[in-house]
């Protein structure tokens, strides 16, 4: 790092942020996630991997937890809108891992 | 190591969750969307016990003493109240009206589910828009006035959503998160406050813990993790609260594990903490009689219960199916099919009509 020098605003912030330790404060005070034990902490469209970057942590079968998407782990983004438009999208998947073909698309 | 209750314990989330430590014969719980179901661990076998009123469970707390759940339903904006004496659901409110939508978070019945405390959330259905806000409040729902008698403030802190655990004799109520705040459980004035951001001891890091489950009214346990000093290991910890003497207990039992849940025995002699991965402990000799890696992969399950005799372990909560584990080799057993995907996670049917509790 001795031969990097920051030019702007954000990369001085940094350089000073580092300097002061605000590194080794952030890893002593990081809460952790507050999610349940097993689910990703990332998702972006197509892509789905754990707080590690793989995937051995993500359900499997993927189906497993659908419903926990509103409810334990409440990821309203990554269902349809069960609370306002699409309270029925589910109506016929009783166990989201079998009956997951039963599934409504939903269409914005 | 015992502790006042006062002196630190920095805790990440703390999650209300189905306890161990029981011996009820049967576990109720909840499948898609409404149905209740009873599971009963010596036949291994579910039977449908009735319905919900509004649908699809997304929350429920248990009273302590095993008789009264409050499930919030109807798209987070009903409660219901369930009563393990009848085995239905006997009562039912919502504050919604026409122009504002109250959908709660959580609710958590008082000792004898006269109130119901709720997390809410508020939105105003505006003529263009929706304004949503979240009352830095505890709201308390008197079941006999049909009202919110009492807003407990919170201090401000918009995502400051603690669980609720009453002293056994109901004079206290303890709001627990980052902080342990105990009000006075009929005026609501704060009685005391544990500072929650302090580590346990001069150079060992924060605990860390993911869930408290409470294996008989008053006394709770959670899983933490920490960080020794001299060789910077990560070490994991139960903690245990009791809280009518206000008193903590804690001891590092081993190399950290990847362990949210814990599940006491009947008989209080075994501790198992999972599921990521799953540890046996001697909770008399404090030491790790049992340790299995990689015991659950995927989304690991919410709910972990030892049978009335102690050889069994039940877990389940996610997905469709109870899984039955041998209790001394963490081997699996069976598999039982719950007939839909768990919307309520079991919990043992700790209420003895006429028992006194």
């Amino acid at each position: 790092m001795k031969h990097l020098a920051p030019k702007n605003l954000k990369a001085r912030f940094a350089t000073e942020w580092l300097e002061g330790g605000g590194a080794a404060r952030a890893t002593a005070d990081d809460p952790g996630p507050h999610y349940p034990s097993g689910c990703t902490t990332i998702f972006s469209p197509g892509w789905e991997v754990d707080a590690t970057g793989g995937t051995a942590a993500l359900c499997q079968p993927m189906e497993r937890d659908l419903y926990d998407c509103y409810k334990t782990c409440y990821w309203p983004a990554q269902v349809p809108d069960y609370l306002n438009n699409s309270p029925d999208w589910h109506k016929n998947c009783a166990s989201a891992t079998q009956d997951w073909r039963e599934i409504d698309l939903i269409f914005p | 190591m015992i502790r006042p209750f006062f002196l630190a314990l920095g805790m990440g989330a703390l999650l209300a969750a189905p306890a161990g430590g029981q011996d009820a014969d049967r576990f109720l719980a909840g499948i898609w969307p409404d149905e209740l179901i009873a599971f009963d661990q010596e036949t291994l076998t579910f039977e449908k016990v009735g319905n919900l009123r509004h649908g699809a469970a997304t929350n429920n707390r248990w009273t302590a003493d095993g008789r009264y759940l409050a499930i919030v339903t109807g798209r987070m904006e009903s409660v219901e109240v369930f009563d393990a004496d009848q085995m239905a659901v006997v009562d039912d409110f919502r504050l919604s009206t026409v122009g504002r939508r109250v959908r709660f978070m959580s609710a958590t019945p008082g000792p004898d589910a006269r109130r119901i405390y709720l997390v809410p959330v508020v939105v105003d259905l505006e003529p263009d828009r929706f304004l949503h806000r979240t009352p830095s409040e505890i709201w308390v729902f008197d079941r006999e006035r049909r009202e919110v008698t009492h807003e407990i403030p919170l201090g401000g802190a918009d995502d400051w959503r603690p669980n609720i655990h009453f002293s056994p004799d109901g004079a206290s109520v303890f709001l627990v998160n980052d902080h342990i705040v105990e009000l006075d459980a009929e005026t609501f004035e704060e009685k005391d406050r544990i500072a929650l951001d302090r580590p346990l001891a001069p150079g060992y890091g924060g605990v860390r813990g993911h869930a408290l489950d409470e294996v008989e009214p008053g006394r709770l346990f959670g899983v933490y993790r920490t960080v020794e000093p001299r060789q910077g290991m990560e070490l994991f910890g139960l903690l245990e609260i009791r809280l009518p003497e206000k008193t903590f207990h804690h001891y590092e039992v081993g190399p950290q594990m990847r362990l949210a849940r814990f599940a006491l025995s009947p008989d209080g002699k075994r501790g198992y903490a999972g599921l990521n991965d799953a540890a046996v402990i001697d909770m008399e000799s404090r030491q790790v009689i049992l340790r299995k890696k990689g015991f659950e992969r995927g989304r690991t399950n919410i709910s972990m219960i030892v049978s009335a005799d102690g050889k069994r372990l039940f877990v389940s909560g996610v997905g469709d199916t109870m899984y039955v584990y041998d209790a001394d080799t963490l081997e699996p057993e069976t598999e039982v099919f719950a007939g839909g995907d768990f919307m309520i996670p079991p919990a043992p049917i700790r209420y003895r009509a006429g028992a006194g509790n």
